[in-house]
């Protein structure tokens, strides 16, 4: 259920239960006059879920006195459409998706989001994101539900794919491998990995190429992280992602959600003498 | 007169309004609902939807269980309200047992074919043979008017 509008009573309490019943009606075809508490909280949620839609992303007013029903059809209109823009946006994106070989990220675009779009139910719980999703994308969507949450997590995919296609193969999976031999089997973020070790290398030598990490060198790079605060290191990190994909204004904000708990993450394994076991 | 007003809500104050406009059509089977009555169904109908955790979000049930059960043979005006009563509460119990896939019609309609047929006016029959197996059948995915039970 979408949180909030339970208890933001601007309009008239009469015409959201217009609203719902009349979903209940459609959900049961006509052929019951009640249906069980989590019915009607699921299709509560459903009424609510299009309000919403229709506040955020159609600029609808609600207040005192206005039309809740034409609100919710409007909203719900704005749900199947982006219902139908994110599926065509996935379409796009899927021939030349590719996982590195992991499988939560495979089986998460893969199998997961055709299955998302097979039974999401914009009519009667459009709030619902039913896929399971395993892969964690970099950017935070925890508040976000049903198919706004797809779509920006769609969104997030298709940025750091755009990410790991600039960049060869080979590469990423030497670095995939050299962080963790069983990558394939773990859950994590690809893109995340990735960058950190770009980060450390263009940090270390200069640039991001596989040389292997000198001694020396990895000591150096040791002694200048303990030698910084997280909030210079970040603004390091995040001038470098803005150096190297800055005109890709989307991609280096994506990117920079990491930043910080890369910078905290390098910080401490230096300070302990394991710093090459987070830059790979 | 008693017109319901003490009711808690508007659709219970409208629900008592119909039901008592009701006597008119019972009159024919020699029955009748006092408005004591009527409240007493209509705070049990709280309490059995509440206990089934289910919301009537259109026509309540009443009034369609009364014109259903009003021409039933084992029904009189001494055990009309008590019996209208058990039988909302089987009526919403098996809505869930069924887990909905019977419509309110169709729980109706076999409801009152068993109470007159099989059960004999016996609410216990109605409640824990036949529809414990209409249920069951239901659930099993069967035609809710598919009846086999003779066919054995």
């Amino acid at each position: 259920m979408h949180p909030g509008r339970m208890i933001d009573m601007t309009y008239d309490a009469g015409e959201m239960d217009g609203i719902v019943t009349m979903l209940a009606d459609e959900y049961t075809g006509g052929r019951s006059s009640s249906v069980t508490y989590e019915i009607a909280g699921q299709l509560i949620g459903a009424a609510n879920y299009c309000l919403d839609m229709a506040e955020k992303d159609c600029g609808a007013v609600i207040s005192a006195g206005t039309k809740l029903m034409s609100i919710y059809e409007k909203g719900y209109g704005s749900v199947v459409e982006k219902t139908r823009s994110t599926q065509a946006k996935y379409g796009k994106m899927i021939g030349s998706f590719t996982s590195f070989g992991n499988r939560a990220y495979e089986d998460t675009i893969v199998s997961g989001m055709p299955a998302f779009f097979r039974n999401y139910d914009p009519r009667f719980c459009p709030q619902d994101h039913i896929l399971m999703l395993d892969y964690p994308v970099i950017s935070r969507l925890e508040k976000l539900n049903g198919i706004k949450r797809i779509s920006s997590y769609l969104d997030c995919v298709i940025i750091e794919q755009r990410y790991l296609s600039m960049i060869p193969d080979g590469y990423v999976r030497e670095v995939l491998r050299k962080w963790n031999r069983d990558y394939e089997n773990m859950i994590f973020n690809v893109a995340a990995v990735v960058h950190r070790s770009v980060i450390g290398r263009a940090l270390a030598h200069g640039s991001a190429d596989m040389t292997p990490y000198g001694r020396d060198e990895m000591d150096a790079l040791a002694a200048r992280i303990c030698g910084l605060d997280i909030t210079s290191l970040r603004s390091l990190a995040d001038n470098m992602t803005d150096r190297m994909i800055g005109e890709d204004a989307e991609l280096a904000t994506y990117l920079k959600g990491d930043c910080e708990d890369m910078c905290v993450e390098m910080k401490t394994a230096a300070e302990h003498g394991v710093l090459d076991r987070v830059l790979v | 007169m008693d017109t319901g007003n003490d009711l808690e809500f508007t659709g219970e104050k409208r629900l008592f309004t119909e039901l008592m406009d009701m006597n008119e059509r019972i009159a024919d089977q020699g029955l009748a609902l006092t408005a004591a009555d009527v409240k007493i169904l209509i705070e049990d109908r709280r309490r059995v939807l509440r206990e089934n955790e289910r919301i009537e979000f259109k026509d309540a049930i009443l009034p369609k269980l009364i014109q259903a059960f009003s021409d039933s043979p084992y029904i009189d005006r001494e055990n009309f309200r008590d019996t209208v009563a058990e039988l909302q509460e089987i009526f919403f119990f098996y809505k869930n047992e069924s887990r909905d896939i019977v419509g309110d019609d169709e729980l109706i309609v076999f409801m009152k074919k068993e109470f007159n047929g099989p059960a004999g006016g016996s609410i216990e029959y109605l409640e824990g043979t036949s529809l414990e197996w209409y249920a069951q059948r239901s659930c099993d995915g069967y035609a809710p008017g598919e009846d086999d039970r003779h066919d054995i």
